[in-house]
């Protein structure tokens, strides 16, 4: 036995439509997931932040156990004026350009429960014995900008964002 | 070792004021900066 997982990206009002089996995820200026990034892009020149992404990581297939789940990022401050912050959350709130107040987010591990079989939102338990489908709670991100940022227009280096899980 | 240089990886003082909102320092238990993010004025 073994499950499967997949990152689900919650957009809209109070970030509750999912759009599934989500194969990347780009920081831009606009709440959904079918735009292009370089079609809503961050200003730097003007302090811009990227849109409030949400993401879970969703569980299928069968397992014993699953606990210990944790979220971090590679680099949280790829370059100067540019830090990437983020926060494990149990409720959704509709995506903004304002700033979410989160701290930079994590390089060893945000910890995160698993939440249900319907919805990444909520206080959830820190293990889970069931099957079937499991949302972990949603990790919420975004790119904040200054205008010290000396590397734009143009793409920033991408960013590895990995859960970590303890599995039986 | 203490890092002895001053950090700035917003390359903005802390307190600077952008907008409507602020940036705030990250530091670890030595005092050292270690990130930044930007919250709302008066958060």
């Amino acid at each position: 036995m073994a499950s499967t997982q997949t990152w689900s990206e919650f957009n809209g009002t109070g970030a509750a439509t999912e759009t599934t089996s989500r194969a990347e995820a780009n920081w831009k200026r606009i709440d959904d997931s079918t735009t292009a990034y370089s079609s809503s892009p961050i200003n730097s020149t003007n302090n811009e932040n990227s849109m409030t992404k949400y993401q879970a990581l969703k569980f299928a297939g069968t397992w014993n156990s699953l606990s210990a789940l944790t979220y971090k990022i590679d680099n949280n401050a790829p370059a100067t004026g540019l830090s990437i912050v983020g926060a494990v959350v149990t409720a959704g709130t509709t995506p903004a350009t304002t700033a979410s107040g989160d701290s930079a987010m994590s390089t060893t591990g945000l910890a995160a429960n698993f939440n249900s079989s319907s919805t990444p939102y909520g206080t959830g338990t820190s293990s889970t014995t069931a099957g079937g489908t499991m949302y972990a709670n949603a990790l919420r991100t975004q790119l904040q900008t200054t205008s010290s940022y000396a590397g734009g227009p143009g793409d920033i280096a991408s960013r590895t964002i990995t859960a970590s899980w303890t599995e039986s | 070792m203490a890092n002895t240089e001053i950090y700035q990886p917003c390359g903005l003082a802390e307190g600077t004021v952008i907008g409507d909102e602020t940036v705030v320092y990250e530091r670890d238990e030595n005092g050292n900066v270690t990130g930044w993010h930007k919250a709302p004025v008066g958060a």
